[in-house]
């Protein structure tokens, strides 16, 4: 299923869940020509926005992806409270929820580094590339290297488009 | 001045202090050179678009992908026979 930032962005946004877009679509949004099949956010740990991010999620049907059927699996906010990192299948599409990235950069440590969009009627924080690039490569993950180098030359390119 | 540790400790040590630096250098050369190689036109294009242009041009595209996911499969359950 072909995951539509258009459908998944909006309704976190009028449930006030605080995210921030981060990974592949971010890099969308920075102008990459990759193709990227799902969505990444970091989202905040706080007590409220867990709730609210539980309840703007759970009519989409929020399962674990590439686990078996009829698990005893149940999105709700004790779920989110008690993991961190949550990889899912959505009816909106797939959805990756980070409650930490590489190693311990959380919500709150890249709030500075993010900037407001405003797209598809909402107005969300997505990561700014050059933090973009430094999470992926403190990812470290050798199929990361390509997209790293074309994060690399559109930080080039948009610094040469603003002189 | 004399180390109180053993001398083969902190052989080991250098040595993996060695390859850990020598491995992130490798991964930077190994970015360096991919950055040759991509293709800018297709970024200035997209650095042209708004926000959610460039969403909605990576929609179109993932669209025509599961097109001709969807072909692909049709055409190999007609050679199966299925």
């Amino acid at each position: 299923m072909a995951v539509d930032l258009a459908q998944i962005i909006p309704p976190l946004v009028r449930a006030k869940v605080d995210f921030i877009l981060i990974g592949g679509m971010a890099g969308i949004l920075h102008g990459s020509a990759r193709v990227t099949f799902d969505v990444d956010l970091v989202y905040s740990r706080t007590h409220e926005n867990i709730e609210r991010l539980a309840a703007a999620l759970a009519p989409h049907r929020p399962y674990l992806r590439d686990a078996p059927p009829n698990l005893p699996f149940a999105w709700n906010a004790k779920t989110i409270r008690h993991g961190l990192n949550f990889t899912l299948t959505t009816a909106l599409g797939d959805l990756d929820l980070f409650g930490e990235v590489a190693g311990d950069e959380t919500y709150s440590a890249l709030l500075p580094h993010s900037f407001e969009v405003e797209a598809f009627g909402v107005r969300f924080k997505c990561i700014d590339l050059p933090t973009l690039i430094r999470i992926k490569e403190a990812a470290g993950r050798s199929k990361d290297r390509e997209a790293v180098a074309e994060l690399r030359v559109l930080l080039e390119e948009s610094q040469k488009k603003e002189l | 001045m004399r180390s109180f540790l053993p001398e083969r400790l902190v052989t080991s040590a250098a040595l993996c202090y060695f390859a850990v630096v020598n491995k992130k250098v490798a991964n930077i050369d190994r970015v360096v050179g991919y950055m040759h190689d991509i293709d800018r036109t297709l970024l200035r294009e997209n650095l042209k678009l708004t926000f959610e242009q460039r969403a909605q041009k990576h929609l179109r595209v993932l669209q025509m992908i599961e097109e001709l996911r969807r072909a692909g499969e049709k055409l190999r359950r007609k050679s199966d026979g299925r």
